[in-house]
């Protein structure tokens, strides 16, 4: 009897805060219920909403777009951090306690504080002045990168390709980008121990150089951490909701909402609750459906 | 110790001295946008905070924005609920998360590995994704807007569950057979003999947990509706409609509600670095 003592309390917390929820979703995205009024079962009419709702498939394609911004500038920019701060100088470790209070920092500050440097007088566009650069309105600004990318050199364009994603929803990934990268350093720097000195050494004495060492030993020999930086960024990514509500409430024009917080609005200001829910599960799906294909594609399997 | 650190300094040679200027230049780009938080909150009505070039030490400096922001909000108040909150959670979750890892590392019982497994699958699920339910949830035990609505729900969690399990294992049997003949009872052995053994894990979950709790976001401000009861995070994002757009106070009560977090993470964090390679990937 004993042991289910044991494991009792933990598992009725987590059977009431975890898989009840888990449950309810499902069964609420086949219902239409507001709270307020008896919960009426519409079978699977949430789902062909979600896939006629153009505000869902702007929402979507937000998150999507979010997400392939930040994954990849998270991977690379992390693995550079800690490939700076992998060798055995002293100091060096007062330098990752420095990168990494981006982290500790509460979404909520680190939104007030690039909002204040994203102002369009703050910080950010007084350094392009310096330049002699027209500073855009980072968080408001609805024309793609690429658009304005080419605006600073004096060519307008309409093209489709380049009005995604809006600048604006580029300068949310930026903020998110600078708070999460020291995280995934520090997973990367655990990785870099872990590699054979002798190899890096060998191939040194071989004659390779600092740049073929990075590419044939440590990329390499550093894959499982890759992954897992991949599989943990792409989750991260799918479920920001702060820097949205503080910096942008989704706007301009919804093009910095994303899936999270599209939920949130459904939930808490529209009361649509079985249709948040349906949209969730959409989110879940998505999410899961990412984490196999990057599972498969870094031929995850055999590295347990 | 000063022979050492002579000795390492003589090995410092020109390619360190470039691996420093690199490591100082890019230190100074991710922190620099705190040192503007600070300038500006530091900055005199009289100053312009949109001149040009950009002033980074403020002339004159003044605390008064400090004075201000923290008069305006009930921030003694805001401190004393996120600390309530933050300290509550970490010793709850310590106790489930401990007890359930224990039995689920050392004892032998049906159910163990379904158990087990149930417990990783639920870190496949976003919280965000249980949003809503997890309201109506609290909402139907008579939790929404208290602080139990917003401690319960974290009260265990699987990663922590999963953290000190990978403790627990470490230690050796013998230790537990020498407690059992002894005359040690089940809790007992869990309580005096096996949780002191599992203190770094211990303190790698209280931290992680700590450092969560006081910077949530999301569920608080799902979960709390009075003003009264609002986290330090919650009165700092309400901040920007009660001051309009006044740059100074709003980042005088940014910089009052980073401090904390950062001190405490100064002060235990060899804890964080350990829990994120324990949890990332084996070997």
């Amino acid at each position: 009897m004993t042991p289910y003592l044991f494991v009792g309390p933990g598992l009725l917390l987590l059977a009431t805060f975890f898989g009840y929820p888990v449950l309810d979703t499902i069964w609420l995205s086949f219902h239409k219920y507001n709270i307020f009024n008896p919960a009426q079962f519409i079978g699977l009419d949430n789902f062909h909403r979600a896939f006629s709702d153009e505000l869902f498939l702007r929402v979507l394609a937000n998150t999507l777009l979010y997400a392939a911004i930040v994954v990849p500038a998270l991977v690379v920019l992390s693995f550079l951090l800690a490939l700076l701060l992998n060798s055995a100088v002293p100091g060096t470790k007062l330098f990752r306690t420095a990168y990494y209070i981006p982290v500790v920092t509460s979404i909520v500050v680190a939104g007030i504080i690039w909002k204040w440097l994203y102002n369009s007088d703050g910080l950010l566009n007084a350094l392009l002045q310096g330049l002699g650069i027209a500073g855009p309105a980072w968080l408001a600004d609805t024309r793609g990168v690429g658009q304005v990318l080419l605006g600073a050199l004096g060519i307008q364009t309409q093209s489709v390709w380049l009005s995604e994603p809006a600048l604006a929803l580029f300068s949310v990934a930026m903020v998110t980008v600078w708070k999460a990268s020291p995280y995934y350093m520090i997973i990367y720097l655990a990785g870099l121990q872990g590699i054979s000195k002798e190899l890096e050494e060998a191939a040194r004495v071989d004659g390779a150089g600092r740049w073929r060492v990075v590419r044939h030993v440590i990329i390499p020999g550093i894959r499982p951490y890759t992954l897992v930086v991949t599989i943990i960024a792409t989750i991260a990514a799918m479920r920001t909701f702060g820097e949205v509500y503080v910096m942008t409430g989704g706007g301009p024009f919804h093009r910095t909402n994303l899936l999270s917080y599209y939920i949130y609005t459904l939930g808490f200001k529209y009361l649509e609750v079985g249709y948040a829910a349906a949209v969730s599960l959409i989110l879940l799906l998505i999410i899961m459906l990412f984490a196999m294909i990057n599972f498969r594609l870094s031929g995850g399997d055999n590295t347990n | 110790m000063n022979v050492n650190w002579l000795s390492q300094l003589r090995k410092i040679r020109v390619e360190h001295i470039v691996l420093y200027a690199a490591m100082i230049a890019v230190g100074t780009v991710l922190l620099a946008p705190f040192a503007w938080l600070l300038s500006t909150a530091l900055k005199a009505e009289s100053a312009d905070l949109f001149a040009y070039p950009p002033q980074w030490i403020p002339d004159p400096i003044v605390w008064g924005n400090f004075v201000k922001a923290w008069n305006i909000l009930p921030f003694g108040r805001y401190i004393f609920n996120t600390f309530f909150i933050a300290i509550t959670t970490v010793v709850l979750n310590l106790f489930f998360c401990s007890l359930t890892g224990y039995a689920l590392a050392r004892m032998r019982f049906r159910g163990r590995q379904v158990i087990l497994y149930c417990v990783l699958a639920t870190t496949m699920v976003p919280f965000q994704v249980l949003l809503i339910p997890l309201f109506i949830v609290t909402l139907r035990l008579g939790l929404v807007d208290s602080y139990a609505g917003v401690i319960l729900p974290v009260a265990v969690n699987a990663f922590g569950i999963f953290l000190l399990r990978q403790a627990f294992t470490t230690v050796p049997q013998d230790i537990e057979d020498a407690a059992r003949i002894d005359g040690c009872g089940d809790f007992a052995i869990y309580a005096r003999i096996m949780l002191p053994l599992i203190k770094p894990a211990m303190a790698t979950q209280a931290a992680f947990t700590f450092v969560a709790q006081w910077n949530d976001f999301l569920w608080p401000l799902v979960v709390l509706k009075s003003r009264d009861l609002y986290t330090l995070q919650l009165g700092l994002a309400s901040l920007q409609g009660v001051f309009g757009v006044n740059w100074r106070y709003i980042s005088a009560a940014s910089v009052i509600a980073v401090i904390p977090t950062v001190l405490f993470f100064l002060l235990a964090q060899r804890f964080f670095t350990q829990g994120l390679t324990a949890g990332a990937v084996k070997g």
